[in-house]
């Protein structure tokens, strides 16, 4: 099957109706490709004319025909879906309540939905069709992923040139603010949210075993796309969630995420910044030298964020791992004014 | 980071216990967790193939924010390891260690260490020296090493047993042995020189 009528059957089978019409518009984007698409493909591009040898080298040059309408499209698209899933993952982690984090953006979305009184037995409603929705949204995620690559893909084959690549790597880079691929921890989150509240079978034995095989097929092209795009790095690992931290090899206790993408237990990662884990700053007075323990990265603590419903993910499903590991936290030795001695950073001193 | 982090290292223990299949172990050495003995086999293709090395490995307090020491008990033949104290040189043991890295990591590294030797960042300058312009030399003396020290001690006592028998005495044997790389008649050579 070709992408684009995967992806349709992916969008008319998988997601609903509010998400779809947020979607990529591959098709259409793919017709502003047109005027290239039926030249003949062997002819030299319309740019220049490069040797036989230059063709096979990406040339960042630019087609008349396509640019005027492509790029800006894609540009708009990009940041239409990443307002639409911010917002949506926001809603929802809200919804859930155990992330405080984006209480304070996004109260006002209480409003409209009267938290404080639900009934235990509406609330179980509410919870199932809260990891639906979670669900829905890393679908939505994980598909326009792969949509927007492809397409970029395809502009680049045409042209044969690495503008395609290099609009990728600048969106990994952030350069235009988050995306809604680079918005890894709310795809942790949401992860997590949907595994906590259990809807993983329900779904599952929903869809029939074919539909099922389809969507693995489709979001497993995502994982390999990303990586060949030479992104691991930025990309750590598919968005599947490891509960274990790996400095203290157990499941995470306070889990955070840093700014490269890798989460760790609280008082691992401040323990790596040599931050006492007990100081009330936190890992706010990082220094901007301490690396991330996983890819060395610099500078990626004093912008952690907490994650909580990774944190809720693992008490359940690891309660006795947990209680043992968050036992070990509660052994170390209280902040103290001289734990520098141990080898801390210390929280900067007031001026007198 | 008073004290030494028991958890994390049994943890690893455990895992490398489990994994059969990575070529190398690790023993506690008298009830201490923090006195370690690595082993590592040869890897395959290299002069040391066919050869267990033993690692001594201490852990500090602070592992696994600090780098555990390691250093290499058998006798190696290598640009990056000293062939006086067995002395490593690689840096994920000195500023580039990071705590997600492992007793069993940083081993395979070790293991890596020695299919790909760095004689631009060497530890043994005459090792070095001797990988640079003549390599086969090395190869020669980095797998006399390997038999000699590294095949457990089978190797080296028939070796010295030979010797014994031509009448030499057994330490006399032994130290001509080391000093001429494992090599029988290179040994020869030095015990009837001197």
């Amino acid at each position: 099957m070709k992408f684009g009528s995967q992806f349709q059957w992916f969008l008319q089978s998988q997601i609903s109706g509010e998400y779809r019409a947020h979607c990529l518009q591959y098709k259409s984007l793919k017709k502003q490709l047109s005027p290239c698409r039926r030249r003949d493909p062997s002819a030299p591009p319309p740019h220049g004319s490069p040797s036989v040898w230059d063709s096979y080298r990406p040339v960042r040059a630019h087609c008349d025909s396509c640019d005027v309408h492509f790029w800006s499209n894609v540009g708009k698209e990009v940041k239409d879906i990443s307002a639409f899933f911010t917002k949506r993952a926001a809603f929802l982690l809200q919804e859930h309540g155990v992330s405080p984090v984006y209480d304070a953006q996004h109260r006002w979305f209480a409003c409209f939905l009267g938290d404080g009184c639900r009934g235990h037995a509406h609330e179980q409603v509410v919870d199932a069709e809260l990891a639906g929705e979670a669900r829905q949204l890393i679908q939505f995620a994980k598909a326009n992923t792969m949509a927007l690559r492809k397409i970029l893909k395809k502009y680049d084959k045409l042209h044969r040139t690495g503008a395609g690549k290099e609009f990728m790597q600048r969106l990994l880079r952030k350069e235009h603010g988050n995306s809604f691929f680079t918005q890894r921890f709310l795809l942790h989150e949401l992860t997590a949210l949907h595994s906590s509240l259990g809807e993983e079978k329900t779904s599952d034995a929903a869809i029939g075993r074919e539909q099922r095989h389809k969507c693995a097929e489709l979001l497993q092209a995502v994982r390999l796309s990303l990586t060949d795009a030479g992104t691991e790095a930025r990309l750590p690992g598919p968005y599947a969630l490891d509960l274990h931290c790996s400095v203290c090899l157990e499941v995470f206790v306070d889990p955070m995420g840093l700014k490269c993408g890798h989460v760790f237990c609280k008082s691992c990662a401040c323990r790596v910044a040599r931050i006492h884990p007990l100081n009330p700053k936190g890992l706010k007075v990082a220094l901007k030298t301490a690396r991330c323990a996983i890819c060395r990265q610099a500078d990626v603590y004093q912008k952690a964020v907490p994650l909580p419903e990774v944190g809720e993910l693992v008490k359940k499903r690891f309660p006795k791992e947990w209680k043992e590991r968050e036992l070990q936290d509660r052994q170390i030795l209280p902040y103290k004014a001289d734990s520098r001695l141990d080898g801390y950073i210390q929280a900067p001193q007031r001026a007198l | 980071m008073a004290q030494l982090d028991v958890n994390r290292i049994q943890k690893e223990l455990v895992e490398i216990e489990r994994d059969k299949n990575s070529g190398v172990s690790v023993t506690i050495i008298g009830g201490q967790l923090s006195r370690l003995t690595g082993t590592i086999k040869g890897p395959i293709g290299t002069p040391y193939e066919g050869g267990i090395f033993v690692v001594d490995i201490t852990l500090t307090k602070s592992y696994p924010f600090e780098p555990p020491k390691m250093t290499f008990k058998t006798k190696v033949w290598h640009p990056n390891v000293s062939s006086a104290n067995g002395a490593i040189c690689l840096d994920i043991l000195k500023d580039q260690w990071s705590p997600a890295l492992t007793l069993k990591t940083a081993l395979l590294s070790l293991q890596a260490l020695l299919s790909t030797p760095e004689p631009d960042d060497p530890q043994d300058a005459v090792v070095a020296q001797q990988y640079l312009r003549n390599y086969q030399d090395y190869v020669t003396t980095a797998r006399n090493w390997t038999n000699a020290f590294a095949t457990g001690d089978r190797g080296l006592q028939e070796k010295v047993a030979k010797l014994v028998e031509m009448g030499i005495p057994a330490e006399a044997a032994q130290a001509a042995l080391e000093k001429a790389g494992g090599d029988e008649n290179a040994a020869l050579e030095v015990l009837f020189s001197s």
